[in-house]
């Protein structure tokens, strides 16, 4: 949207129109997203310095006007990011004002007082120089950058020509609630090189993603200090869209990110922790949105096909045309491999589409996301078998069993937000969305222990789990926030009342395969249908005070119900006869999870804050697990942030915190069942400690450290299905790495001005993952994870070229890992019944060159 | 300027070194409560000073009772069997015992986990999986024919000496679960033992006594005569005789030849309990469910 329009520049000489931002008062400032309090008030970026576009020498002959219209990125350090041509005036026009422009310097626009990233669109007219010059020596000769220390005051004279677009929070969170809330940006994101979209999460302080069980499957999350498996304990959205699926048969809350294409994740939005009252279930270990778009300096139609080891292919097309709204996009992507060792072929596709539309103060975004993938998988495997040389690492055991492992995943969500801003600060978002999702795994990890209980006298036929899980979803959300209300002229604030919905309908089995006989049935051990319904509202206050307090409190209540059809519940084996009636247990259950959320900010000094959180939260339970008239038996989580942040603009920004974090009850993967079950009472206590530089324009780096105490406070007690739990109380938390480090560094310089009609830029990028020894059950330890991945990359004009590669050292790690009992020796006599390690390798070095072609 | 290969090689050892050591360092704050033990296991018998008194006042001097047992599961659970999936400690081998020899034998070592143990299961040298329909004969069994326990003596039935042979093979039948050791603590016997890192071994006394008390051989030796629906055959004492219905038709005297004559079967050198056969029930009972071992834990 247009802020301010100023009069056209006056032709000047041989050289363009050096053309002035002027600031702007803030009353007269529109942003495209209206201010949702006072304080958020936009100011437009302020030109500090600027040097003058020269006249191309080549054009001279010809002595032509021209007139070029750019758009540039103001970053939040004041430098000019992203540049794109809006009006061209010939190839050297457009040229000589991009190399101009790069070269200015601004006070970045602010709203609320932070430094945000602006757009503004700068028009450049050319008018040859005098015939009594020597055209060629005045044109070549550069002028050196001057300052220019502007007018506070707009002038009539020599007011500028611009458009200013300022983007602001849409409906994101407004501020940071405590030390842990992270919004790690695109620049971040794109610094490392990522084999999938959804490694994007790995720059979230304090998180790991693994790939443990192929494309197909959802990865495994740790975050915090809680093995959050396939997303138990995050809370994901995607533009808007809940992904974690409730009761699902393969995890609770699970949450497939594999649809991701990293080039449409412009920021990730982080709470670790529970401190805003949006966050909802599922957000135990905290909430990641990811919003998509594609930025202005991005936009066009670009292709980009990869091939790498293994076989790897991935093609991907993006449809962003230049001038519409960063958040429209339309992106696909197909990728496939033979997989880095046996049984790990796979493919999968992706369709991605957002489009905001509308104008003035209601607009709508719809957003559609679809998503297809099947992968072999090779399952785990013993270490003790690897160190003996029965298997390989990458290998998988060689039996049938073993070989069917496999996994397809096929999911659609869309949905339609209609987002309100009000030129008095109200806002407000009512959104609606429907989502399918059906998922299918043949997995085996214990080989052959298991007896089945259909058929008399029946086992050893290989513990190959099927796992079927169909749910269907919609759901409402809305939300909305006053105008801010000012009582004196020192205390000012808003308040924010919301509402979710979503209703789940799943149907899930759960069987024994055979695999040397065609798949047969040789055991059925779970059929069910649920039927849930989440509703949650929430109320936020957000007060300042003197600018320099800042209290936000609230809290939010969540009904859940459920009806649960489980057809193989009160199951009479064959082997008691006398128990004879028809199997089914059919019952339903409603609970009501609430809890406080609230911060409080104090700004020291401009640079310094200190914040403090206190929050409860909830993980809604597994509903096959519930008994009828049970009041649903959420997991509560507390939680509680303290630390400090120091913002030094782009040079640096540091958070420093410590956390703590008590869980009712938690869950751990049970390898018999090949899902999660309860492990009772746990604790975190750790801390954080996150930097963000932005030394120079052309270098970005984030680093991270986590450190964890997680702890089992209160483990079930031993019963005759469960004669030897797994887990003692006062334990160190299985799965649940101490220590978690993260790295990213990206470069991105011109390092031939003028190659042709182009520069030639070129990028490097890297990105460190450190996993510290891990706890398993039973007293053993995993071995740590030590991953880096690095990137070269070469951009000219159109095209663009790089090359990846990821486990640069070539660890041998484990993608996850896992102590329990299982006999994958099925003919080499007595079967051992001691827990062993058990791994699902990552993957080895392996590389990727990628060409793409922008138009 | 690439780095060399060795330069690159260097990089990783050092990497892979400093990631250990940051390890070690973070794990020293780890505090698990289990820890992981091999505990010596020692195999014996028990000296017999006597011949035993069986059933029906038989006197059986024992000369070779050889026992094939292994594996051995001890299990957290009150019960094991099916609900013992995962064990605390275990010996997945083999070895004879000579259970009349009352010196301890080491065969091996338990391995495992710290914590509570509250029963036991093994086989004896006979092991059914679940994955084969046939069980593992293991070497233990194999040193002993393919049997479970070999015992071997001398009767003394009705003052007539009769030495036998008892082969007997423990493993699982139809009526048996599927898939776990055949012998198992019941859940009414006391075991109750918490193994630590203090425990030095683990001593498992076998008295093959109350298993032999509890043959009756009796019906091996009788004082028949011909009648007229007898059998064509029947021992009076060590005379054999052969009947046509109440007329001896032939008879020897089988203590002439050196044997012995066995009911239904006439003049033998030795009894061979066969399978089947009462008493090979009955033994075999007995050493399945009978009077267990003795488990006797040692501590430094």
């Amino acid at each position: 949207m247009t802020l301010c329009c100023a009069n056209p520049a006056s032709p000047n000489d041989y050289t363009s129109k050096s053309h002035k931002v002027e600031p702007q008062s803030p009353h007269k400032a529109e942003s495209q997203s209206p201010h949702k309090a006072e304080s958020q008030q936009v100011t437009p970026p302020r030109l500090v310095t600027s040097i003058e576009a020269v006249y191309p020498p080549q054009a001279l002959d010809d002595r032509v006007r021209a007139r070029v219209e750019l758009a540039l990125t103001v970053l939040t350090d004041g430098a000019v990011g992203p540049v794109s041509v809006v009006l061209s005036g010939g190839q050297s026009f457009d040229e000589s004002s991009i190399k101009a422009v790069k070269q200015w310097r601004f006070e970045p626009a602010r709203q609320g007082g932070q430094a945000i990233e602006s757009r503004i669109r700068v028009p450049f007219d050319f008018t040859p120089p005098p015939l009594q010059l020597h055209a060629h020596t005045a044109a070549t000769t550069q002028q050196a950058p001057k300052e220019t220390a502007l007018d506070p005051e707009p002038s009539d004279n020599d007011e500028a020509v611009i458009d200013v677009i300022v983007r602001g929070d849409r409906d994101q969170r407004s501020e940071r609630r405590s030390v842990s809330d992270f919004k790690i940006e695109r620049d971040i994101l794109a610094a490392a090189p990522r084999q999938e979209g959804a490694e994007v999460l790995r720059s979230t302080p304090g998180l790991y993603i693994g790939r443990g069980e192929g494309p197909a499957v959802a990865h495994s999350y740790m975050l915090r200090g809680f093995d959050a498996d396939h997303g138990q304990d995050i809370e994901f959205h995607v533009g808007g869209l809940p992904i974690n699926m409730p009761s699902h048969i393969h995890g609770q809350g699970y949450s497939d990110l594999g649809f991701l294409i990293g080039d449409v994740v412009q920021e990730l939005q982080v709470t670790e922790g529970v401190y805003d009252p949006r966050q909802g279930d599922f957000a135990v270990a905290g909430s990641i949105d990811l919003s998509l778009g594609v930025k202005e300096a991005e936009r066009g139609v670009s292709m980009r096909s990869s091939y790498g080891a293994w076989n790897t292919s991935k093609h991907q097309l993006l449809w962003a045309p230049t001038g519409g709204s960063e958040e429209s996009f339309g992106a696909v992507q197909l990728y496939q491999t033979a997989g880095f060792g046996e049984n790990r072929a796979g493919q999968s596709g992706s369709g991605l589409f957002q489009h905001r539309f509308g104008e003035g103060a209601l607009t709508f975004r719809a957003l559609g996301i679809a998503h297809a993938a099947r992968s072999d998988l090779a399952g785990v495997v013993r270490r003790d078998d690897i160190r003996s040389g029965e298997v390989c690492f990458l290998c998988v055991y060689p039996y049938p069993t073993a070989k069917s492992q496999n996994a397809l995943a096929n999911r659609f969500i869309a949905g339609l937000f209609a987002d309100y801003y009000s030129a008095d600060g109200a806002s407000g978002t009512l959104g609606f969305w429907l989502g399918y999702d059906l998922f299918r795994a043949q997995s085996n990890f214990t080989g052959f222990t298991q007896i089945s209980q259909s058929l008399e006298r029946e086992g050893g036929r290989g513990d190959l789990i099927e796992q079927q899980n169909r749910t269907r979803s919609m759901g409402l959300m809305s939300r909305y926030r006053t105008a801010p209300f000012r009582p004196r002229s020192w205390a000012h604030g808003t308040i924010e009342v919301g509402a979710d919905l979503r209703i789940d309908n799943v149907d899930q089995q759960q069987n024994l395969l055979d695999a040397s006989v065609r798949n047969q049935t040789w055991d059925q051990l779970v059929d069910a249908s649920i039927s849930s319904m989440d509703l949650g509202v929430w109320g936020d206050l957000d007060w300042r005070f003197a600018e320099r307090l800042t209290l936000r409190g609230g809290a939010r209540a969540d009904l859940l119900s459920y009806e649960i059809n489980d057809r193989m519940s009160n199951f009479a084996p064959l082997t008691r006869p006398q128990d004879s009636f028809i199997s089914g247990y059919r019952r339903s259950a409603l609970g009501i999870a609430a809890g406080p959320r609230m911060s409080a900010e104090l700004k020291l000094v401009e640079w310094m804050s200190i914040l403090a959180a206190y929050g409860q939260g909830y993980r809604s339970p597994q509903a096959r697990q519930l008994e009828d008239g049970e009041e649903a038996p959420f997991s509560i989580v507390k939680s509680a942030d303290l630390g400090a942040r120091f913002d030094l603009g782009a040079p640096l920004q540091v958070s420093v915190g410590g956390f703590y974090t008590r869980l009712s009850d938690d869950i751990a993967f049970e390898a018999d069942e090949g899902r999660l079950e309860r492990i009772g009472a746990t604790e975190r206590l750790g801390g954080t400690f996150h930097a963000v530089t932005r030394p120079l324009p052309w270098l970005v780096s984030a680093i991270s450290l986590t450190y964890i105490k997680a702890s089992l406070l209160e483990p079930p007690p031993a019963t005759a299905e469960e004669p030897q739990p797994p887990f003692v109380k006062g334990q160190s938390l299985p799965f649940i790495p101490p220590l978690v480090v993260r790295v990213d560094l990206g470069l991105e310089q011109a390092i031939i001005n003028h190659l042709g009609a182009y520069p030639l830029n070129a990028q490097l990028g890297l990105g460190f993952s450190y996993l510290s020894s891990r706890p398993m059950p039973f007293s053993v330890f995993s071995e740590p994870v030590a991953l880096l991945d690095v990137s070269a990359g070469l951009s000219w004009g159109a095209l663009e070229l790089s090359f990846e590669l990821y486990n640069a050292l070539n660890g041998q790690y484990a993608a996850v890992e896992y102590a329990f009992a299982s006999d994958w020796s099925p003919n080499d006599g007595v079967r051992t019944r001691l827990p062993s390690r058990h791994i699902s390798a990552g993957a080895p070095l392996s590389w990727m060159l990628s060409l793409g072609v922008k138009l | 300027m690439s780095p060399s290969k060795g330069h690159y090689t260097t990089l990783i050892r050092s990497t892979k070194r400093s990631t250990i050591l940051l390890a070690l360092a973070l794990l020293s704050c780890v505090d698990t409560h289990v820890d992981q033990v091999n505990i010596p296991l020692y195999l014996s018998g028990t000296e017999l000073s006597a011949p035993i008194s069986a059933v029906g006042e038989v006197m059986i001097k024992v000369d070779r009772a050889d026992l094939a047992f292994g594996p051995l599961y001890l299990c957290a659970g009150v019960t094991a069997g099916d609900l013992c999936q995962v064990a605390r400690l275990e010996w997945l081998d083999s070895a004879v015992v000579n259970t009349i020899r009352g010196d301890s034998v080491q065969v091996g070592e338990l391995s495992g986990l710290t914590g509570v143990v509250l029963s036991w299961m093994y086989d004896l040298g006979i092991s059914s999986q679940l994955t084969n329909d046939r069980p593992f004969i293991l070497k233990a069994a194999e040193q002993l024919e393919g049997h479970s326990f070999a015992l071997e003596g001398e009767a003394t039935i009705s003052g007539i000496e009769v030495p036998f042979t008892a082969w007997i093979v423990a493993q699982q039948s139809d009526d048996t679960e599927l898939g776990v050791p055949i012998i198992r603590k019941s859940i009414s016997e006391l075991f109750s033992h918490e193994v630590t890192v203090r425990d030095s071994s683990l001593s498992i006394n076998f008295d093959p006594k109350p298993w032999i008390e509890g043959l009756d051989l009796r019906r091996y030796v009788t004082f028949d005569s011909c009648t007229i629906d007898g059998p064509a055959q029947v021992c009076e004492g060590s005379i054999e005789s052969r009947c046509d219905g109440e007329v001896v038709t032939s008879s020897r005297d089988c203590a002439e030849l050196g044997q012995v004559c066995l009911s239904e079967l006439g003049c033998q050198d030795r009894l061979i309990i066969e399978e089947g056969s009462e008493a090979y029930r009955s033994l075999r009972n007995a050493m399945i469910v009978g009077t267990r071992p003795l488990f006797t834990w040692n501590q430094n």
